[in-house]
């Protein structure tokens, strides 16, 4: 049994070469303190409001404001970050540069016009002009947020009845969702998808030095060296997953997912990633072309996979009723959505089934050409 | 006695270069058997592929007993475990052999203790000595005790002190082991190897004993004379082309090769007084086996 051996010996190494092995275990956990800090933070979350009253000394106007400065999150901080201007030239330009998400122009009449129509009960509201780029998802969530507001007031304040409420309610069975909240499991991806470094390190040291060579005369087979590796990288990814997820509690994120189903996606998430690397390492010889070439996969894998930019999702077919997407090819973004609904979702086994199934036998596919296209570079 | 290993028209190409051509030779059992050749002879794709590293193009190599088992390697470039230790490096290349924790533990530390590393058996190999891992890189060829190990340039890089430990350590085990060594060193190949062949351009030009070498292409022994003037015009049109052979012209020094020294000295000393002559130094020496390897290979370089 010569597995354990070369699992010893390289989880010797995995040690001995630290740099790498910090790079992957802190990366993720990193990004949730950054992620944590950018949209936990009373200072840096919550959306930049430009507002223009030409309304001066109206009471009305001066409640809507209010009213918006008053809308919280669950914690208890501002959602809206109102500021006042006085030059529309000045908004505009703070809507180019992205300093502010949305800007409000209050019309001169606002408040006569409203206690007009309070007073006779009707007349022309004049309107209250929102600005902002479309291209900014920051616009579009900042206006949903004013329109309502909006309405609510002139609702409460002019006795309007609106023959349609709205109630919302929220995904997630348990808890409402923040944004940091989606991040998590995406992060928890991507600290496997570091793997892929760490993975090919194993492997390019072999090569770079030819020990690969010693290898392949001895009577150690391909197949019981890529386990030996692959074994040892999934401890690592152990690691990861749980050094990330530890992060994700210091700062505050609670799930009452199943963290043992949380561990099985990352364990097959691991396999695919160890896969990948495989295949990444046929056509790479030395570190220095691990850590610039092996730059590509890993990016392919980070975008893919909506660790940090959600992409539109292009239908390939139906598989048992489930949807297959076109990034579904790269199982880390199967793990992502898994991953998702296990935390945040509280999904149980069942729910899950399909991509725990779909991601592996899409790493196995992946494994099997890594092992072909590595026995055909290196006749081993 | 029957071979250990015989190659049989070997024949190996990289694209348009043959580096292999029509090679043959046999191997005895625990014999040291040097392969002498300039850079790009094809010494180490003949090792490569009597290792198995390698599959000739045509032509076969017939090994007795378990090819794997049966080999050990020790590449030209150092090939070691640089964050392993002396010793779990050992160890491990032992486990891949088959062997017990504790056997490859055993062997590991003899290996150590004769290459002179045993002090140095807990340290990273990446924080050895250049030459220190050129002796561990020898020692992980021999963990499973194989029967026929491939040496290729084995010294080179070595300084004086270690060249003599793995000198000595080469000859200690050619009776249980045998040994196949590529080197460029004439005088180590000389000392060590029990028969040698040289190679050349893909072609095995001669192979014997040094001494069947030396008699049977350079029978003859050298004069090697410096003269004050142009030995071109002054010396070298009247020596007599039936007794001497000229090696080599070098500036006012000339190396001839001679079959009759009695003679050959007559004719040389005969020209020297006619022509009033000024011998700066004269030099009567056997030939060695550089002098062989150049006059089969020539002097020009090799890429």
């Amino acid at each position: 049994m010569k597995i354990i051996p070369c699992f010893i010996k390289t989880f010797r190494e995995n040690i001995r070469d630290w740099k790498i092995l910090i790079l992957v275990l802190v990366f993720a956990p990193f990004f949730i303190y950054v992620m944590h800090f950018y949209m936990d933070n009373p200072d840096t979350s919550g959306y930049d409001i430009a507002v223009l009253n030409k309304d001066r000394n109206g009471s009305f106007s001066a409640s809507l404001i209010n009213e918006w400065e008053n809308i919280k999150t669950e914690e208890g901080n501002p959602v809206l970050k109102i500021h006042m201007i006085t030059d529309t030239a000045v908004a505009r330009r703070e809507i180019r540069n992205k300093e502010t998400d949305l800007f409000i122009t209050i019309p001169e009449n606002f408040t006569e016009s409203l206690r007009n129509y309070i007073e006779k009960g009707k007349g022309l509201l004049p309107p209250v002009i929102n600005y902002g780029d479309q291209t900014n998802v920051r616009f579009i969530i900042a206006s949903s947020f004013i329109d309502y507001s909006l309405y609510s007031f002139i609702s409460r304040e002019t006795g309007i009845e609106v023959p349609v409420n709205l109630t919302y309610d929220y995904a997630g069975s348990v808890k409402r969702l923040n944004e940091f909240d989606l991040y998590v499991p995406a992060l928890l991806v991507f600290s496997v998808i570091m793997m892929l470094f760490s993975a090919g390190a194993s492997i390019v040291r072999e090569i770079e030095k030819d020990t690969i060579t010693r290898l392949s005369l001895s009577r150690l087979t391909s197949a019981e060296f890529m386990t030996a590796i692959s074994l040892n990288q999934i401890i690592i990814g152990v690691f990861c997953i749980l050094l990330t997820l530890l992060s994700a509690f210091s700062v505050g994120y609670t799930t009452t997912g199943s963290i043992p189903l949380l561990f099985l996606v990352g364990i097959l998430t691991c396999f695919s990633v160890i896969a990948i690397s495989i295949i990444t390492v046929s056509f790479i010889r030395t570190m220095f072309g691990l850590l610039t070439l092996g730059c590509f996969p890993f990016f392919l894998l980070m975008f893919f996979s909506d660790c940090f930019l959600p992409l539109p999702k292009i239908n390939l077919f139906r598989l048992f009723g489930n949807q297959v997407f076109l990034n579904d090819i790269l199982p880390t973004a199967t793990a992502t959505r898994a991953l998702n609904k296990v935390l945040n979702y509280e999904s149980i086994f069942s729910g899950i089934s399909f991509e725990l199934i779909w991601i592996f036998v899409i790493s196995i596919v992946y494994f099997i050409i890594g092992i072909l296209l590595f026995r055909r570079k290196y006749k081993y | 006695m029957s071979p250990v290993l015989k190659a049989e028209s070997l024949v190996k190409s990289f694209g348009d270069v043959v580096a292999v051509n029509d090679i043959s030779f046999e191997i005895y059992r625990g014999e040291i058997f040097g392969f002498l050749g300039p850079n790009g002879a094809g010494k180490t794709t003949t090792i490569r592929m009597m290792s198995g590293l390698l599959k000739p193009d045509s032509g076969r190599i017939v090994i007795e007993g378990n090819h794997n088992r049966f080999t050990g390697i020790c590449p030209q470039h150092i090939v070691i475990w640089e964050n392993l230790t002396c010793l779990e490096q050992m160890i491990f290349m032992g486990q891949m052999y088959d062997m017990s924790y504790s056997n490859a533990s055993v062997r590991g530390m003899e290996l150590l203790e004769s290459l002179g590393l045993a002090g140095i058996k807990d340290r990273l190999a990446k924080k050895l000595s250049g030459g220190m891992q050129r002796r561990l890189n020898i020692a992980l060829a021999l963990i499973h005790s194989p029967e026929i190990v491939f040496l290729d340039e084995p010294q080179a890089g070595l300084d004086p002190q270690s060249r003599v430990l793995v000198r000595d350590y080469i000859r200690s085990i050619k009776n249980k082991t045998t040994v196949v060594l590529t080197t460029h060193d004439m005088e180590e190949a000389e000392k060590l190897s029990d028969r040698i062949c040289i190679i050349d351009r893909g072609k095995l030009l001669v192979s014997g004993t040094a001494d069947e070498i030396k008699k049977g292409i350079g029978k003859e022994d050298l004069i090697e004379i410096e003269l004050e003037g142009d030995a071109r015009t002054d010396f070298i049109p009247f020596i007599d082309r039936n007794l001497i052979s000229i090696i080599g012209i070098d500036a006012d020094k000339v190396s001839l090769g001679i079959s009759d020294p009695v003679l050959s000295l007559e004719n040389i000393t005969g020209i020297v007084k006619n022509r009033n002559l000024k011998v700066k130094s004269l030099r009567l020496r056997q030939n060695s086996l550089e002098d062989i390897f150049i006059k089969l290979t020539g002097r020009s370089l090799r890429e």
